[in-house]
């Protein structure tokens, strides 16, 4: 089930949802009319780094093995900047992330409303050609971290990268059950003291 | 209980992460993405900040990951504060 912009603020309300900083105006005003909030998802935004990966490296990924430690070879980052954007070409692939750290945290006792989400892209920057991820949309329940963005620029024309552009949006739902968690000190068990746990 | 686990501690792809690679016995080596606060130190002399977990089968320690993955510890590469 998809949460609405008023059980957004609602689930921010009771840390259900963290995003930090908040986005905002929560609502439009005569001041501040860019709303992130749509009926059902939330704008989040790009932080000031950008990376690349060059080719040039005599590098084979083997994705058995913790296959990403292979790109720390081959990696370039910049800052970006208001004066100083990032111009992504046609056919290329950069990572960034979100300003926002993103928190879907898990109750323990399935108190609380467990909560996924899904990024997705806007729809204004994929007519210009581009993609802010290609796989693994879904934000799981019990992540903590800042949302990290597979770019990729599928049109004729470069496409500039500022800080701060509202470059994705979030769209949350609401989990069925309580997941059990490898962190928690419970593990193995349905719940503490071993009895079943209540649904969400 | 919080405590410092013994680690390689390189760049991450971000300039405010750090990667970590752990240890795990017979099970090898595993490398997480963890924020650069958590950590001291670099190269093979690096810890990591984890959270420490007592299980029936032994010790594990919860890495700051984004998904708060876990991995079996050793006593003697925990040190606690």
């Amino acid at each position: 089930m998809i949460l609405s912009n008023v059980k957004l603020h609602e689930a921010l309300d009771n840390g259900w949802l963290v995003l930090q900083p908040e986005p905002l105006p929560r609502l439009p005003t005569r001041d501040h009319p860019d709303c992130p909030y749509q009926t059902t998802a939330v704008d989040l935004h790009l932080a000031n780094e950008i990376v690349w990966l060059i080719d040039d490296k005599p590098i084979q990924i083997d994705l058995r093995t913790g296959g990403f430690t292979r790109l720390l070879d081959a990696r370039e980052h910049r800052q970006i900047t208001d004066d100083q954007p990032y111009p992504l070409k046609p056919r290329q692939f950069v990572l960034g992330q979100t300003i926002e750290r993103v928190a879907l945290p898990v109750s323990p006792d399935g108190s609380a409303p467990c909560l996924a989400a899904r990024v997705e892209g806007r729809s204004s920057f994929a007519r210009c050609g581009l993609l802010v991820h290609f796989t693994a949309p879904t934000i799981h329940a019990g992540f903590d971290g800042h949302i990290t963005l597979e770019m990729c620029n599928f049109g004729p024309y470069p496409v500039l990268l500022y800080p701060r552009l509202a470059i994705c949006q979030l769209i949350v739902e609401r989990v069925d059950g309580v997941p059990f968690r490898n962190d928690s000190e419970f593990q193995g068990q349905s719940a503490p003291g071993g009895g079943a746990k209540p649904h969400c | 209980m919080t405590a410092w686990l013994k680690c390689a501690v390189r760049e991450g792809i971000f300039s405010r992460e750090s990667t970590v690679s752990i240890s795990r016995g017979p099970s090898g080596e595993a490398s997480f993405i963890v924020p650069r606060s958590e950590v001291k130190g670099i190269g093979s002399t690096g810890r990591v900040r984890v959270r420490l977990l007592d299980r029936r089968d032994g010790k594990w320690a919860v890495v700051p990951s984004e998904y708060r993955d876990v991995v079996p510890v050793q006593e003697e590469d925990v040190t606690v504060d």
